[in-house]
């Protein structure tokens, strides 16, 4: 099957990149952020993409996920690697406390799932739980610090991500879940466990973020809970999928790669702008063009991978 | 398990909101038998038979299928147990018509159902042609042939349809019966809301909703003979 040859392929060249590039350029970290962005916006997708659910609270998962990795390794004493499963694990169930959202729809889930995100957030900034999460004065992982080996475990991360939404695109579970995002009411009728497929959606989703975040917690070492709870994330996780295209495995690494670069070039310098073209681009985004990027290429008859 | 337990609603209350819409209605259906309902718009067959399914929720009144209490189940649950509901909306228009199969056939395996698929291209050829095609550019009866196709890809026991005439001209209505048919024959047993009266070819009993209630039931026959049955559903249709 030369479709799944090509998803491989791409699969590869991304990852490939992502252990070069850092050679050519000697700037790890902007390559390390490239990834968790890549990561992120594969998990929103997986969502979004598949399911229709706009999770603008996305960054409770990511922040969940640097917190759990972290007291894996301050409190349980575990290694960095399966401190950052610990954290994947933490957003797995933050996930199962947070999927009576999926009951909600539309707008209605998104302001949700962003009110659920902040919650998580002030509970772990709490100064009276300075005892278990350090509360405002925030994480120091310096024992483990590590950031080569961190590099090449959020390589597997993002390997694992694509992958993921690779399978989501070629399997008869994706198909189903588009056919879910559609019309539910319909896909009920053909015998399919809507709210299963969903939840399960939805944990994916969830663990990529934590995944991702527990990496990130072990790769800057040091950081405050706003620093991982920052909305921020999720907006630009969410910018880059739309752009790039929902539902494709391709969409959303293009998103990330032009938008990402974008904001390296002239968003660290002047960042007002950025957030300006940001703004404007979400707008135009969801008018003109809601497929993104990916169904310019799809209207002229090119199946995007 | 007698022929009489495949299928029986009793005392069936249903509406929307505040709205009462069915009123204790009656229902019992023999395995392998084919049977069709009349009404006039509003009667409450579309209402009757997505509270069967349970896209709306039951009143009051209990469903029974193959022995069992189904009416606390989710919709899922009973098409699993073999209840299927044929609806044009029931078509994904984004997805190509193998596809829309593939959903259809999900819960079977993927094996099962690319053979089952496979069988049904024998019966629906016009569907075969279009496999790659998504529904959307489909035409109004090809559609219609995809919803049947769709409902039976999982081999259900009883098959519930929703005025599967709607929209279509006379010609397809005759292929969309003789398909019917077929199925009838194989062993399924039909349940067809309907105002076409090419559809009673393939009627053994029909039984007439009115306002919310069954006014009348017995074979075609006899509702030729029932006066006040054939003015209010044959004066109009001709």
């Amino acid at each position: 099957m030369p479709r799944v040859w090509s998803g491989a392929a791409v699969l590869v060249v991304v990852l490939a990149l992502c252990l070069v590039l850092p050679q050519l350029y000697a700037n790890q970290f902007l390559f390390f952020d490239l990834m968790v962005y890549l990561a992120l916006a594969q998990g929103v997708n997986i969502l979004y993409g598949f399911t229709g659910y706009l999770p603008f609270g996305y960054v409770g998962f990511f922040g969940t996920g640097a917190y759990g990795m972290s007291l894996a390794v301050l409190k349980l004493h575990l290694p960095p690697v399966p401190a950052v499963l610990a954290g994947g694990v933490a957003a797995v169930v933050l996930g199962l406390v947070l999927a009576p959202l999926l009951r909600l729809s539309g707008a209605y889930f998104a302001i949700a799932s962003l009110a659920a995100s902040q919650a998580v957030y002030y509970v772990v900034a709490n100064p009276s739980l300075t005892g278990v999460t350090r509360g405002p004065y925030g994480i120091s992982l310096a024992r483990v610090y590590h950031p080569s080996q961190s590099y090449l475990v959020m390589v597997g991360v993002l390997g694992l991500t694509l992958a993921a939404v690779l399978y989501l695109r070629r399997s008869r579970r994706g198909m189903v879940l588009q056919a879910i995002r559609d019309d539910p009411q319909s896909a009920a009728m053909a015998g399919v466990n809507v709210v299963r497929e969903r939840v399960l959606a939805w944990l994916a989703s969830a663990l990529i973020a934590g995944l991702v975040g527990g990496v990130f917690a072990w790769q800057i070492s040091v950081f405050y809970p706003a620093t991982v709870f920052d909305l921020s994330t999720s907006i630009m996780a969410i910018v880059f999928t739309l752009f790039g295209g929902t539902g494709t495995l391709l969409g959303p690494v293009l998103g990330v790669t032009v938008l990402f670069g974008l904001y390296n070039v002239i968003g660290v310098s002047e960042p007002q702008y950025f957030q300006l073209i940001y703004g404007a681009l979400i707008v135009l985004l969801v008018l003109f063009l809601p497929g993104g990027a990916a169904s310019l290429l799809k209207r002229r008859g090119i199946d995007v991978l | 398990m007698s022929v009489e337990d495949f299928f029986r609603a009793a005392g069936v209350e249903a509406g929307y909101g505040a709205l009462q819409v069915l009123w204790g209605v009656e229902l019992s259906l023999r395995q392998g038998e084919s049977v069709v309902l009349l009404g006039a718009n509003g009667a409450g067959k579309t209402t009757l038979l997505r509270t069967l399914l349970g896209l709306v929720p039951l009143w009051r009144g209990e469903i029974r299928f193959l022995g069992r209490r189904i009416e606390t189940w989710p919709t899922e649950t009973r098409v699993r147990a073999g209840l299927a509901f044929m609806t044009e909306q029931g078509v994904f228009p984004n997805l190509s018509v193998e596809e829309n199969l593939a959903v259809g056939g999900f819960h079977l395996g993927r094996t099962t159902a690319r053979r089952r698929i496979g069988e049904l291209y024998e019966m629906f050829a016009d569907l075969r042609e279009k496999r790659r095609e998504p529904a959307a550019n489909l035409s109004g009866g090809q559609r219609k042939l995809l919803a049947v196709a769709k409902a039976v890809v999982a081999r259900p026991r009883l098959l519930l349809m929703d005025e599967p005439s709607a929209g279509l001209a006379p010609r397809l209505v005759g292929q969309v019966v003789e398909i019917l048919r077929q199925l009838h024959r194989d062993g399924l047993t039909l349940f067809i809301a309907e105002q076409n009266v090419k559809f009673l070819e393939l009627a053994q009993r029909t039984l007439v909703l009115e306002g919310g209630r069954v006014a009348f039931r017995g074979t075609v026959e006899e509702l030729r003979e029932n006066d006040a049955a054939r003015k209010a559903y044959f004066g109009l249709e001709g």
